[in-house]
């Protein structure tokens, strides 16, 4: 685990009162400097994995490990290491962008001139400009986002996970926000995001994971992935997995016991 | 026609029917209500009791009618005051009107279907005044001697839904400057929340102070400026001559001033207090006379302004103005951020705010002006002293079980808990954090109500210790049992905050835990004053009480919430 950000050892998750689990003996590794992302189709159990991983969300069984500190026994320590932008965007809307920075500041602990220096560069890039001192509560669901990148980059995160980072976001922010997933690694930090963009992942990541109703069905740098199926795209293996996952489920429903099981199998 | 039916349907339901998860949460929910319901209806009985007094008063004295025209406005203001709120929020600012614009029914329909959703609503308000107080109405004028015809049951009925509706009309002409009104509260909400204070607490005084000089002024019968605290030397006196009447006598003249003037009630009344068939006739015409043109000119204006307004909410939110920034950034410790951030969560928040600070402000008011009343109206007595340290001890209690930096502190949060929980805080701090905070508020409303208690000057040095002491310690307790009970079962995936408390038996329950006691210390006071003994061992045997009381809360709450806080924070889904 020398050079590992990110550890998941057999995480299951299931819901209080719901029979089956949303996430099923899921285990992968994110190194230092890779750009991971995390592939599935709607409801297939990418945002409970996050929720998982970032502590929002208690799990059921398995081990969830950032930067060699257990989520489990050891929450304060691994949550110092993650960077979390979420799905919804939540911010306290009762603040200024520039007080809710304040406060994710602080709440990492990071020093004033740190935190003015790391602040001055991101609201130049996403140009937010005056809107700064303007309360969140006017803001819309892409400057929402903006902030929320922030927050998650003002304490200089080992491991930066986003959840659907790049809905809502403008051409230009989205660039900037793929050039600062790039630089983040580059510093020998980690980027974990989920996505349903393929195009973006292929030309982006290091590595993938492809996740559907909760199970985990592939992961591996893009090289092995190609390697895999080597006429075709990201997209075309995406389909072929998810679709051979329902066709074997299919097969299994129909009663017939073995499955005959192929080249993209882990 | 059935457009309206199912649209007004669904939102009745959506906004009024309670969900449960299962049979067992729908009985503990039924147990709950009937349990509070019996809690409250002590002070409530107390209160029907007065108002019998008071109206039979004013039969022998000729201010029957004015009293009853009083009655229903007071229905009318208190139907007012919740409705401004539910209209403009159900009408104007519910996160449906986007979605329901976007549906192939003409706006109109969307309007009636959520006023009579509104309605539905005020209807309880109105009932829950009307008819008791109507009820007891009957039975004390038939102990005068007189009859009543069947005009007065049937505008009885008649009163329990035109109040309402004519209160929502005139929420729904106003509602066009009180939308601007929201909006600056929305941009501004410490200083809208101020605004409503200031003008509650207002209302309140111009409600108490005319009584309390009456009151001073026919119990002293001298000037209102004369000392009426006469037991702060531990020595009473008790009149054992007073005459109830001769108070009342100085009172309804004064009390029923502004029903006297209020033509629409007091027509009302009259529909319903004539004894000639003709005239009963007449009077109820002309009330319904009045209804009906209210409700023609109020219908058509609200019709004719609601989709306009409601464009006007959808479109806004945008245009706010940048705050000056000029102060130095400063690091702040993860503790200290995060109780700004509790503190801000609260006075930033309209809706919140005003909660919090009407429960901070209104038992010192409260028990400033009933305390002085009861105790000037019953001759200051050591019983009457009593009786208002009992009242004292209800109000604080019972408004500071309400507390909702504890009730709903997780719940508060809605879905940001589970961004909450990605920061790198022990959990245990959080809690203790937001313990911090419930108690300090507290602990200001102890403090501002004792103030206002030893300003009547009712009670001894020593009953006022103990009021400090007991409510202190019996809110401390509350708040952890109220956070705890939160914590348990939080209901944080809510899009209006205040479905948090609908329906919520974890915000029951502390509520009803904490008027027992406070019902308890009540009754405990009044029965010791009746002991023949001196004021100062009267006040000392209450200071025991009402410590022991709250000793026993706070013990036995710290054993009932030994869970451990990190799982039950940690299990929030």
């Amino acid at each position: 685990m020398s050079n590992s950000i990110l550890t998941i050892n057999n995480l299951s998750k299931k819901y209080r009162g719901n029979e089956s689990y949303s996430v099923k003996d899921l285990s992968f590794e994110v190194k230092e400097g890779e750009l991971y992302a995390f592939l599935g189709p709607n409801g297939a159990g990418k945002s409970t994995t996050i929720k998982c991983i970032t502590g929002a969300l208690p799990y059921t069984e398995g081990d969830i490990y950032v930067c060699g500190h257990n989520m489990h026994d050891n929450p304060v320590e691994a949550k110092k290491n993650i960077g979390y932008v979420p799905d919804n965007h939540f911010l306290y809307e009762g603040m200024t962008a520039n007080e809710y920075i304040d406060f994710m500041a602080d709440i990492y602990g990071v020093g004033v001139n740190d935190r003015n220096e790391r602040r001055k560069k991101y609201v130049e890039l996403f140009s937010l400009g005056d809107a700064v001192n303007k309360p969140l509560s006017s803001f819309s669901h892409g400057m929402k986002q903006k902030v929320c990148v922030i927050g998650a980059l003002i304490h200089n995160p080992k491991l930066w996970i986003l959840d659907e980072p790049l809905t809502g976001l403008d051409p230009m922010s989205a660039y900037n926000l793929k050039e600062l997933m790039k630089e983040h690694c580059k510093e020998g930090n980690s980027v974990f995001f989920s996505s349903h963009i393929i195009e973006v992942v292929e030309k982006l990541c290091d590595k993938v994971a492809i996740i559907d109703k909760g199970k985990l069905l592939v992961s591996g740098s893009m090289e092995e992935i190609r390697a895999k199926d080597d006429d075709h795209s990201l997209e075309d293996f995406f389909i072929s997995v998810t679709q051979k996952e329902k066709e074997t489920e299919k097969v299994a429903s129909l009663g017939i016991d073995e499955v005959k099981t192929d080249e993209f199998s882990e | 026609m059935s457009t309206f039916l199912s649209l007004t349907k669904r939102l009745a339901k959506n906004t009024l029917k309670p969900t449960f998860a299962d049979d067992k949460e729908k009985r503990k929910y039924i147990i709950s209500v009937v349990a509070l319901v019996v809690c409250l209806g002590i002070p409530v009985i107390l209160s029907v009791v007065g108002a019998y007094g008071l109206i039979k008063a004013s039969v022998e004295l000729g201010y029957i009618e004015e009293i009853f025209s009083m009655i229903f406005l007071s229905a009318q203001v208190v139907t007012v005051f919740f409705g401004l709120f539910a209209y403009v929020n159900v009408m104007y600012f519910s996160k449906d009107n986007e979605f329901l614009f976007t549906l192939p029914v003409r706006s109109v329909t969307v309007f009636w279907a959520k006023l009579l959703v509104v309605f539905i609503y005020e209807l309880f308000f109105s009932a829950i005044i009307v008819l008791p107080m109507c009820i007891v109405g009957a039975v004390a004028i038939v102990m005068s001697g007189l009859s009543l015809s069947a005009a007065y049951f049937v505008m009885m009925i008649l009163s329990v839904f035109t109040l309402p509706l004519m209160a929502i009309l005139i929420v729904a002409l106003l509602s066009y400057p009180l939308l601007y009104v929201f909006k600056f509260f929305k941009k501004h909400p410490t200083v809208g929340a101020v605004i409503i204070m200031v003008l509650v607490v207002g209302f309140y005084m111009a409600i108490y102070m005319p009584i309390l000089l009456n009151t001073q002024s026919a119990s002293t019968g001298a000037d209102v400026s004369g000392d009426v605290s006469g037991d702060v030397s531990g020595e009473v006196q008790t009149d054992d001559d007073f005459d109830p009447n001769e108070l009342y006598a100085e009172i309804l003249p004064g009390l029923t001033t502004v029903g006297k003037y209020s033509y629409h009630t007091l027509f009302l009344a009259n529909s319903m207090l004539s004894g000639d068939g003709l005239r009963a006739f007449g009077y109820a015409m002309a009330y319904l006379g009045i209804v009906a043109g209210l409700a023609l000119i109020g219908s058509l204006c609200a019709v004719l302004m609601y989709k306009k307004l409601a464009y006007s909410v959808l479109e806004g939110g945008g245009g706010a103005s940048a705050k000056k920034q000029n102060k130095p950034t400063v690091q702040l410790s993860s503790d200290k951020a995060m109780f700004k951030r509790e503190v801000n969560s609260v006075f930033k928040n309209t809706t919140l705010l005003i909660q919090a600070g009407m429960i901070t402000l209104l038992p010192p008011i409260l028990v400033f002006f009933l305390c002085k009343i009861n105790f000037a109206a019953a001759e200051q007595s050591t019983n009457s002293a009593f009786v208002a340290v009992g009242i004292a001890e209800m109000l604080i209690k019972l408004m500071g079980v309400s507390n909702l930096s504890a009730t709903i502190a997780i719940s508060r949060e809605g879905e940001g808990i589970f961004m909450l929980k990605t920061y790198p805080v022990d959990y245990e701090k959080i809690i203790a954090i937001k313990l911090r905070f419930a108690n300090i508020m507290s602990w200001v409303t102890v403090g501002l109500s004792t103030v206002a208690f030893m300003l009547t000057g009712v009670a001894n040095i020593v009953a006022v210790i103990g009021l400090f002491a007991g409510n202190m310690l019996y809110m401390s307790a509350m708040n952890r049992y109220s956070l705890y009970r939160d914590l348990k079962k939080p209901k944080v995936h809510w899009k209006n905050i205040v479905e948090i408390t609908n329906n919520n038996i974890s915000t029951l329950i502390p509520m009803l835990v904490g008027s027992a006691g406070g019902v308890f210390v009540m009754i405990a006071s009044v029965v010791v004053a009746l002991l023949p003994i001196n004021t100062y061992l009267v006040a000392l045997i209450y200071c025991v009480i009402t410590v022991a009381v709250s000793l026993v809360y706070y013990f036995s709450i710290k054993a009932k919430t030994k869970d451990d806080i990190t799982q039950l924070f940690e299990r929030i889904e």
